[in-house]
């Protein structure tokens, strides 16, 4: 199964058409979604997004069914946007097919808020769990599986490793791999858009999410995504497709999923 | 108030950090230490030094904080069972499998790695259900945040006080691993945002972008510790032990005496390490924009005074040198390291001091001397040219008699007491909680005063105890004083022994 991250409603409405243009190649996309195309099965959605204003997606029936879309938890677990995608957890919940947590305290939270809640029930949400939550081997995998539906593997990990870790993850814990996709790999308190010699924290007047990327020294370029919210930003990997998925393609492909770019 | 907690690459600095006021230590073995380029300790030595620390009433943390492969997981589970043999007070855990693993198996306490990325009470509370009896919080928290967190009574906290901070999360950077293929997360971070960056590849604007300054909470501790916060820790297991011994004296005198000034503490901390001065991290507030260190990611040291005039450059036996007059903000000794604070890389070594024509072995603030220096200049020189004082020859070898062989600053209190008792003669050391003692038979006469005999039983100098009373109780007959210095040392020997366990201090 083929799954994807979006960092904004419309690269989530390309994922949903299957128009994004994915350099994923369509006969990579055939073998492990075993469909031509490059419909995605499942979709985490960053929340940030939403809570700048966005409208939230209508969870219409035409969509079949497929792809799942999951709201993620914010970046980071804590101020005025983690505070005000809790405030809006029941209105989330509503139009997402579930969500993607974080990390310990993300999981935690989200139980806490489906205790409090009437209307949301578990049974009713696909629950997935981030790279983030840095999981790297069967025994940590065990302790999400019955927690989480769906669970990434931390992408550090070589081909050989996420081959044979998949062997071993529990039952009713779906495996997620990130080889291909564009990670995060720094999330910080620190804004990386912020220019000169002072934040103007709140009065920088940049209101939405934010391009631009820092480059290391070889030119390799790191897309920065921000948080006008917190003033907080992260940091993605390189967009270029970093591993073959070939030799994932001798896995059932209902067995796990393959993020894309 | 709150444990002071060190940091232990190696033997020497363990020493260093005991002998310097740590309540704790942490270190790291051979395997799965997120500080992998450490000396480490083996499990061969693990256990002298853990005695060593127990003693002396410190406790010892073993990091093993690296995220696991499948094939890792059995050898550090047998690698904690063994250090929990040993009897370490807690193990510093990333790896959720490997706390489900130790989880109700080992001894020694859990404690959840700043790697965990703990930040919210729900975080506190997964923490907790996975078997963890304290948490290190996330370096990014403010003041208030960490009161929130300590204060909620669901394990106890450990934050960072002092030392290197890094741009992202622990736990949530794979910046190093997809770099340089090194993961931090697995201890070998390639530091990576101690390099140059650019804003959209344009390279006018290529600087350290992701390099913080260090933390120093010395100057705010008193707020720190209102926190509630259970434990204050060191970071710096790749950090000589002159900088344990500097930083672990700096904290323990400040947590003993509240309020003091921590001025001349804080150019001493400055001079033994830091990047870019000291910064207040995130738990002021927001990182300052000013503390991220742009134009050098390195040692900056402490200024020290300015150059007035001309620098002479030469050579002679092969070694650069240069020579300037310089007015004096701190003192300066032939030996000190200095750098040019606008070229920190540039510098080097003073080698000889000259004031009013004459050589100095000290110069003080305010006086103009002249300098000779092995080093290098830079080739633009921009005025004022401030130079930083990045090494203090005085100051390191005072900190070096603190865990020179031998050395006991750190003395345990006893109380000591001489009695008989079915014709015996019973020499008790007792620290409060425990008691040991020693005997030789009641031998009748008249012995020493006691006033003398005091003086025997408390000269316990070279052992890591300090009588602090001696009671003398009764006729103890006659003790020749090479019997009652036998008694002595055999009592002392039966505290220690008992105090190299485990212990719940």
């Amino acid at each position: 199964m083929i799954s994807a991250f979006a960092f904004s409603p419309s690269a989530l409405a390309d994922k949903l058409s299957g128009a994004h243009s994915d350099k994923l190649s369509g006969a990579r996309s055939d073998k492990l979604s075993g469909a031509p195309d490059l419909r995605c099965d499942l979709v985490h959605v960053s929340c940030l997004p939403y809570l700048l204003g966005e409208p939230l997606p209508e969870r219409t029936p035409d969509r079949g069914g497929s792809p799942k879309i999951l709201v993620s938890f914010p970046f980071i677990s804590k101020g005025a946007a983690y505070r005000a995608f809790c405030d809006r957890f029941e209105e989330f919940a509503e139009r997402f097919d579930g969500f993607t947590v974080q990390n310990l305290g993300d999981f935690g939270m989200l139980c806490e808020l489906l205790e409090g809640s009437r209307k949301v029930r578990r049974e009713d949400l696909i629950i997935a769990g981030d790279a983030a939550l840095n999981v790297t081997n069967a025994s940590t995998a065990a302790f999400w599986s019955g927690k989480l539906d769906v669970c990434a593997i931390l992408p550090e990990l070589g081909v050989p490793e996420h081959l044979e870790l998949i062997k071993r993850f529990p039952s009713g814990l779906i495996p997620e791999v990130l080889l291909d996709a564009q990670k995060i790999v720094m999330r910080s308190e620190h804004c990386f858009a912020a220019r000169g010699n002072a934040y103007k924290c709140g009065k920088c007047g940049k209101t939405g999410l934010l391009g631009g990327s820092i480059f290391d020294i070889s030119g390799n370029e790191f897309p920065i995504i921000t948080n006008p919210l917190d003033c907080n930003s992260i940091l993605l990997c390189p967009p270029a497709a970093n591993a073959s998925a070939a030799p994932f393609f001798d896995i059932p492909s209902e067995s796990f999923y393959f993020r894309t770019l | 108030m709150a444990f002071l907690l060190s940091p232990a690459g190696n033997p020497e600095c363990l020493v260093a950090g005991v002998q310097n006021g740590a309540d704790e230590i942490y270190l790291g073995l051979t395997s799965f230490s997120a500080r992998a380029g450490a000396d480490n300790f083996s499990l061969e030595n693990l256990g002298e030094w853990v005695s060593y620390a127990h003693v002396r009433g410190v406790k010892i943390h073993v990091a093993l904080n690296t995220l696991l492969k499948d094939t890792e997981l059995a050898s550090a589970v047998e690698m904690a069972k063994e250090a929990d043999r040993l009897g370490v007070d807690a193990f510093i855990l990333q790896d959720v499998g490997l706390a489900g693993k130790l989880a109700g198996v080992v001894s020694a306490k859990l404690h959840a790695s700043t790697q965990m990325t703990v930040m919210n009470l729900q975080g506190l509370k997964m923490a907790k259900a996975l078997g963890f009896s304290r948490a290190v919080l996330a370096r990014e928290l403010s003041l208030p945040e960490i009161e929130e967190l300590a204060g909620a009574g669901i394990m106890e906290t450990e934050v960072f006080c002092h030392g290197a901070l890094c741009m992202s999360y622990s736990g949530q950077c794979m910046l190093s691993c997809f770099t340089t293929g090194r993961s931090g997360n697995r201890g070998t971070c390639s530091q990576p945002c101690r390099l140059k960056y650019s804003y959209n590849n344009d390279k006018n604007s290529e600087r350290h972008l992701l390099s913080p300054a260090d933390l120093a909470a010395l100057p705010y501790l008193d707020r720190l510790v209102a926190t509630g916060v259970s434990s204050l820790k060191i970071e710096g297991r790749l950090k000589s032990p002159e900088y344990v011994a500097a930083v672990t004296r700096a904290y323990r005198h400040a947590l003993e005496n509240p309020g003091a000034d921590v001025t001349q503490d804080m150019k001493n901390l400055t001079v033994i390490f830091s990047r870019g001065g000291f910064c207040s991290g995130h738990q002021l507030g927001k990182l300052p924009k000013k503390d991220i260190t742009l134009y050098y990611a390195g040692k900056t040291g402490l200024p020290c005074g300015e150059i007035r005039g001309k620098i002479t450059q030469f050579r002679k036996n092969n070694t650069d040198l240069f020579t300037a007059n310089v007015s004096l903000r701190e003192p300066l000794a032939p030996g000190d390291g200095i750098s040019f604070a606008a070229s920190p890389e540039f510098g080097g070594t003073v080698n000889i001091i000259e004031k009013k024509g004459e050589r100095a072995q000290l110069a003080s603030p305010g006086d103009t001397v002249r300098i000779t220096v092995s080093g290098t200049v830079p080739k633009q020189l921009k005025e004022p040219l401030l130079i930083c004082k990045t090494l203090d020859q005085r100051y390191l070898k005072e900190l070096q008699k603190s865990f020179a062989k031998g050395a006991e600053l750190r003395r345990v209190p006893v109380t000591a007491r001489l009695s008989t008792s079915d014709g015996s003669v019973i020499l008790t050391f007792s620290d409060g909680v425990r008691s040991a003692a020693a005997s030789v038979p009641f031998v009748q006469g008249s012995g020493a005063p006691a006033e003398t005999l005091a003086e025997i039983i408390s000269a316990t100098g070279g052992t890591p105890f300090d009588v602090t009373s001696v009671d003398i109780d009764g006729d103890c007959g006659f003790l020749t004083f090479s019997t009652l210095k036998k008694l002595r040392r055999d009592a002392i020997s039966a505290l220690t022994s008992m105090r190299e366990g485990r212990q719940s201090l």
